[in-house]
């Protein structure tokens, strides 16, 4: 929970977003991958996290 | 979500709730699978230069979304109940092809507007598909699975920990096609 609240707003949830961002792109440039596997991952992951929803 | 496809299941689809999963689960495919080729076509049908301007733009427009509210921009319902009127096929044929495509109900984490946005800037209408018909797997064969094991996973207690969890997974995307893009260019 605090990691959830603590990401959720402000500073922090800037600095999450750009770590983030970072790694995305670290992970691109040296894997040189294409936007292939990122959709896949964000599908199935987005198709996971959607069981939880009302 | 759950509770449809259960009563979808039970609603009547040649007495089989086998047959009725697998309706579901095809017209999800079906409802994932047009709505990626479409995305790939239409990516496809712009230049490199506007398509990777296009998508940058929207990725800045998530970008941004989600920096500043936890919750995305969506259409706050579920997948229409008076489908379950019908008692036959179409409960689960409607269900499943609204669960594909996604968009037309609750969507819940920002990470599923990746799944457009690269499905756009993939600019290939079979790569687009796949990636929404896995999305639809996910989606719809998650919950069908969930369904036949009679677990029950919907809590709202877990949504604040999933948007953390998924927004870290857009963020990183993000990055990753943004490096893409700038290559795609150069």
């Amino acid at each position: 929970m605090t990691t959830a609240v603590t990401t959720t707003r402000g500073p922090a949830r800037l600095a999450f977003a750009t770590a983030s961002v970072a790694v995305g792109a670290l992970l691109a440039a040296w894997s040189g991958t294409g936007p292939l596997l990122p959709l896949l991952v964000a599908a199935v992951l987005a198709g996971q996290a959607q069981q939880a929803l009302p | 979500m759950i509770v449809m496809i259960t009563r979808a299941r039970v609603s009547g689809c040649f007495d089989s709730s086998f047959v009725a999963g697998l309706v579901l689960l095809a017209f999800a495919l079906a409802g994932a699978l047009l709505s990626g080729a479409l995305l790939g076509l239409a990516g496809a049908a712009f230049d490199p230069v506007t398509r990777a301007v296009l998508t940058g733009l929207a990725a800045l427009a998530v970008l941004l979304g989600a920096l500043t509210r936890p919750v995305p921009w969506q259409l706050d319902r579920e997948t229409d109940r008076r489908w379950l009127d019908y008692h036959d096929w179409r409960t689960a044929a409607l269900n499943g092809f609204a669960l594909g495509l996604g968009f037309t109900t609750r969507i819940g984490y920002w990470l599923f507007y990746f799944v457009l946005l690269a499905a756009f800037a993939i600019a290939d209408p079979v790569l687009a598909a796949a990636g929404t018909a896995a999305y639809a797997l996910s989606r719809v064969g998650g919950s069908l699975l969930l369904a036949a094991t009679g677990i029950e996973v919907a809590g709202r207690g877990w949504i604040p920990r999933l948007r953390t969890a998924t927004d870290a997974v857009l963020f990183a995307a993000l990055g990753h096609l943004a490096v893409v893009l700038v290559r795609s260019l150069v």
